[in-house]
């Protein structure tokens, strides 16, 4: 399955790629699984933007620009969009 | 009065018809029921009555207040609230900023010092410690608020700091902004109320410190707070500031572009600060005593209305989200160096961006409807934008009629303008679009001071799994109450709310502040409960000032029409009313937002005492 992942603000600074796509080998996957790819794939998303028990706590994820997610147990499912960004949306 | 810690007890009271000055005295009960900043500003309203006034007679107070902070060693303290019956909603305005003006007006030996009254010709009042004089202005008269500043400071040192108007606030434009230091206390009209005064601009400088109940500690907790603040929390701000919002809100639909018509803009990306760093020089910049750093500042390109060139190529501007999205996507304009120069001409008239941009972007809207005669002003013409600032900022033609704002605009226009006019209770509806963030959407429509999204942050609930953001529900009105209260505790000590994220327990951490800042033995429930009494004391204002429940929605558009880029952002009327009615009752008014006769009773008492 396959996962697109969009990235804003400093998470898109870190990886230095505004999205990317992830494949899985199962037909669902997890908030957490996404992450820990995402870290192999990105070393400095480690510590400031992802931990190793999930998002740290200034993030928070979005799935297909619908509902927000946090529980690294969260569905995402094939052709999903998981979008990383700012969870503080002051300005 | 035994001896205060954090305070000095009193306000200035200044007539500046005559320059008399009066201290007065402010309990300790007082000082410790409404902290400082705005929650201090309210209830000095209520004391003085303002609500009675005519927001620009000369009657009218207008209040620069302090905190126990100001003049302390914690990050982002150097902030101060103007509050004042706003001439743009003629309800309570409260807006904030950061500088030296925070530091050397505490330092003049008051909590506050509050305006009275009107100067006979254009004045500086130059106020030295408790001593006042006024000081003949006609020279500063259309001058920028940054020149004024520069020419005021080299004539009377740089030990003293001026907050000051520039020409719109002279000339009565109702967003007109209070300036200091290129930094401005910004919504709601604060520079056409000290312009009414006749008062161009306010210097201050004095010698009196206050002392602090536990000097290590309080050291210690701001040396701790620092080093949070250099920490992840606070990394989109000092790497990106606020203008990183501007993506990851088109990419939610709750970017508004064309005065609210979508929620997403095709030139986000252009206006984008990743993009606009790639290929510009930025530097970055702090307030006084800010360890963070959010600052980002850009070089602004020559730019040409069509009327008067911008003869300064070498200026430049702070970037803000909001003054991108009021001056880009909701005028449709994707030109970024438009857009810099825009927002640059709005720090230079001394003018709200956030009312200006939509107060244009409705006129535009006028415009494409065939409701207002002005070809030239259409969406995506940065230089009509331009253009229409410079009418602004001297109230010639068109330009006189959007100086009042937009709900004002679209009454003189009638045929129905006021159903997209983008405004609550008269103050422009800041860059969150209502139909995606619905329990901002909430915020707005209960706020005091209108539409505002630094009073209630209820926008944290949409970007959590707290709230469904596009499903309002009465179940999000205890959100949106929390949130405010939060604000309203923030916004009375002074802090900056940039810092909220690296708080691991907000409450105990302030309380624990407050203690070693004041002595007072301060609990976390006795924040809470002072944060909701300073959110009753502005509701009350505003209930004396005139205000009725039918103030507390949205305009038509946002309850008739979902957003034309994703129909699945819709709101009705019926369950912004449910969640109104939810938030009034967790906040034990009644369910049309009337404050009940024991809670008027406190806090008049207060303010009569």
């Amino acid at each position: 399955m396959n996962v697109k992942v969009e990235l804003f603000g400093v998470p898109r600074a870190r990886a230095g790629v505004s999205q990317v796509d992830l494949e899985f080998p199962d037909d669902q996957t997890s908030l957490g699984e996404v992450l820990t790819a995402l870290v192999r794939m990105f070393p400095n998303l480690a510590g400031e933007c992802i931990l190793e028990a999930g998002l740290a706590s200034g993030y928070t994820a979005n799935r297909d620009g619908e509902a927000f997610v946090r529980d690294v147990g969260a569905k995402i499912l094939d052709g999903q969009s998981l979008l990383i960004m700012s969870a503080d949306a002051g300005g | 009065m035994p001896s205060l810690h954090g305070y000095h007890g009193g306000y200035l009271r200044i007539d500046v018809s005559n320059g008399r000055v009066e201290f007065v005295q402010l309990s300790a009960a007082v000082l410790r029921r409404y902290l400082g900043g705005v929650g201090l500003g309210v209830h000095l309203m209520l004391r003085e009555r303002a609500a009675e006034c005519e927001a620009l007679s000369a009657a009218a107070p207008l209040a620069f207040v302090f905190s126990p902070l100001v003049g302390g060693p914690l990050t982002t303290s150097a902030k101060f609230a103007v509050v004042h019956k706003s001439p743009l909603t003629d309800r309570l305005n409260d807006s904030l900023a950061s500088s030296g003006f925070a530091i050397s007006g505490k330092k003049t030996g008051a909590d506050a010092l509050v305006l009275h009254g009107a100067a006979a010709s254009l004045s500086v009042l130059v106020l030295d410690g408790r001593r006042a004089v006024l000081e003949p202005a006609t020279e500063l008269a259309g001058v920028s608020a940054r020149e004024a500043e520069a020419a005021l400071l080299k004539k009377y040192g740089r030990d003293f700091s001026a907050a000051v108007i520039g020409p719109a606030g002279e000339r009565g434009v109702r967003y007109a902004t209070i300036s200091h230091s290129g930094r401005h206390a910004g919504r709601g009209g604060a520079g056409a109320v000290l312009g009414a005064k006749n008062i161009k601009a306010v210097l201050v400088r004095g010698e009196r410190r206050c002392t602090w109940s536990n000097p290590s500690s309080l050291t210690a907790l701001a040396k701790e707070l620092s080093v949070k603040s250099w920490g992840p929390a606070t990394a989109k701000y000092r790497e990106l500031g606020t203008a990183s919002n501007l993506l990851a809100f088109n990419r939610l639909g709750a970017l508004p572009t064309r005065n609210f018509q979508a929620g997403s803009f095709a030139g986000a990306v252009d206006l984008s600060p990743e993009t606009l760093e790639a290929d510009r020089k930025k530097t970055r910049q702090s307030c006084v005593a800010c360890t963070i750093g959010c600052e980002h500042i850009y070089p602004v390109k020559a730019q040409n209305s069509g009327d008067a060139p911008n003869d300064k190529p070498n200026d430049t501007v702070r970037l803000e989200y909001e003054n991108l999205f009021a001056l880009g996507p909701l005028c449709g304009v994707r030109d970024a160096d438009s857009v810099l120069a825009a927002s640059r001409l709005c720090d230079e008239l001394g003018i709200d961006t956030v009312s200006a941009g939509g107060t244009i972007a409705f006129a535009m809207e006028c415009v494409e409807r065939q409701l207002l005669d002005a070809p030239w002003l259409r969406f995506g013409d940065g230089s009509a934008v331009l253009k229409a600032l410079e009418l602004i900022g001297r109230r010639e033609g068109l330009g006189d009629q959007l100086a009042a704002g937009s709900r004002r605009l679209a009454e003189r226009i009638g045929q129905g303008a006021l159903e997209f006019a983008p405004q609550v209770k008269g103050l422009e509806i800041p860059g969150y679009e209502p139909r995606a963030l619905q329990t901002m959407a909430l915020g707005f429509a209960v706020g005091s001071r209108g539409a505002d999204h630094n009073r209630s942050g209820a926008y944290e609930a949409d970007f959590s799994e707290q709230a469904d953001r596009r499903a309002l529900s009465p179940k999000s009105a205890p959100l949106a109450v929390e949130t405010e209260d939060r604000a309203a505790l923030i916004d009375s000590l002074i802090l900056c709310k940039f810092l909220r994220g690296v708080f691991t327990d907000f409450h105990s951490e302030i309380a624990h502040i407050l203690q070693n800042t004041t002595g007072w033995e301060i609990s976390p429930d006795e924040l809470r409960e002072t944060a909701r009494r300073i959110v009753s004391a502005k509701k009350l204002f505003n209930q004396q000032a005139g205000w009725s429940p039918s103030e507390d929605t949205l305009p038509q558009r946002f309850l008739q029409t979902p957003l034309s880029d994703d129909p699945r952002a819709s709101l009705s009327a019926s369950s912004l009313q449910a969640a109104i009615v939810a938030y009034n009752q967790t906040r034990g008014w009644s369910p049309e937002g009337w404050l009940p006769r024991r809670a008027v009773d406190e806090i008049m008492a207060d303010a009569n005492e």
